[in-house]
């Protein structure tokens, strides 16, 4: 990994830092996927200070070049994280429904509670 | 057996009352559900004071029946049928569906076809590629698989309150085939829509509805376990 590269990974973690604490600054995320940010900005300066421990992992697993198997990792990283979101996203559709249910059926219960009332 | 029936209705202002009148000469209980509509159909059903859940976010046909079926176990009830709020199905069919519950079928099915030439329209040629998938799965013909008219019996009837992940009807009845309930197709007509717009009117979303249900059909619905509560 050249120098150039590092440079710019740098900016670009520290740019992607300043966002994530930022938004906990602001309450704006939930601490436990700001917790799954931070790791993985963390990992990724690991791999640009020590650009070794990729050469390293890109030997291991046969691949070319330190670059390639970053972008694998992150590409691997990202498909995970947005599986997870897609699994997130299906359990509050499934809140919203059940809470939209609840909330029509006591909509109804007091409109008859009212109802009652005025005929009484 | 005490039935309700169930009638999904989003966006039916205009339909909605003649529907529930032609309900309530069969003397059974029935609950509409609005589903979020922005018109006035909401205004309606409170003057006519029509029993009624109404959503506060629409949430769509699937999630509709089944908060139906839902508010028919909570209520007591051990049958359900459901009754498109458009006014396309012809109510005294209820009846003939419930008959066949009654003979001892889980999953009574309003059907178009069964019996009778379908047409080879673009739409139908979806429902033939339907029809073949749930074959190919199941080992039932089941010619109109994608009726809304439906009727349930109990144990149908708990297992889609629970947990229904399904999107549409073909997809429900190829797993309730698999799951060995009784399914049958009784013959009914359907009237002409007399107001709205039907769903399919898009081909985009019909290419999209296509897909999905082949994907659930011959992938997912095999793939389901029973989820336990």
């Amino acid at each position: 990994m050249n120098i150039k590269l590092q440079l710019v990974l740098i900016v670009l973690v520290l740019i992607m830092d300043y966002i994530i604490l930022r938004n906990i600054h602001k309450s704006k995320i939930d601490i436990r996927y700001a917790i799954i940010w931070i790791l993985l900005s963390l990992s990724i300066f690991w791999m640009i200070i020590f650009p070794k421990t990729l050469d390293e992992l890109a030997s291991f697993l046969g691949i070319a070049t330190p670059t390639n198997a970053l972008f694998m990792i992150s590409f691997f990283i990202s498909y995970v994280m947005i599986f997870y979101l897609f699994k997130k996203i299906s359990i509050h559709l499934d809140a919203i429904k059940d809470m939209n249910y609840e909330l029509a059926k006591l909509r109804k219960e007091v409109t008859e509670l009212k109802n009652e009332r005025k005929n009484d | 057996m005490k039935p309700i029936i169930i009638v999904p209705a989003f966006n039916e202002e205009a339909n909605i009352e003649k529907v529930i009148d032609m309900i309530s000469v069969l003397n059974i209980d029935y609950i509409v559900i609005n589903d979020g509509s922005v018109d006035d159909t909401e205004m309606v059903l409170r003057r006519k004071n029509i029993e009624h859940l109404s959503l506060s976010v629409n949430v769509g046909i699937a999630a509709v029946t089944q908060m139906g079926f839902r508010y028919a176990i909570d209520n007591g009830y051990d049958a359900a049928i459901v009754v498109d709020g458009d006014g396309q199905h012809p109510a005294h069919f209820v009846l003939r569906l419930l008959e066949e519950l009654d003979s001892g079928n889980d999953y009574v099915i309003g059907s178009r076809f069964i019996g009778r030439k379908k047409p080879w329209n673009m739409r139908m040629i979806g429902s033939r590629i339907i029809t073949a998938c749930i074959y190919l799965v199941c080992g039932k013909m089941i010619y109109d698989p994608t009726s809304g008219m439906r009727a349930l019996k109990k144990g149908v009837l708990l297992e889609f309150a629970r947990d229904m992940n399904y999107i549409a009807e073909p997809d429900a009845l190829a797993y309730l085939l698999r799951k060995g309930y009784k399914v049958k197709e009784v013959l009914i007509n359907i009237e002409e829509r007399k107001g709205g717009v039907s769903y399919f009117i898009d081909p985009i979303r019909s290419i999209k509805f296509m897909i999905s249900v082949i994907v659930s059909v011959l992938l997912i619905q095999l793939l389901r376990g029973r989820n336990e509560h």
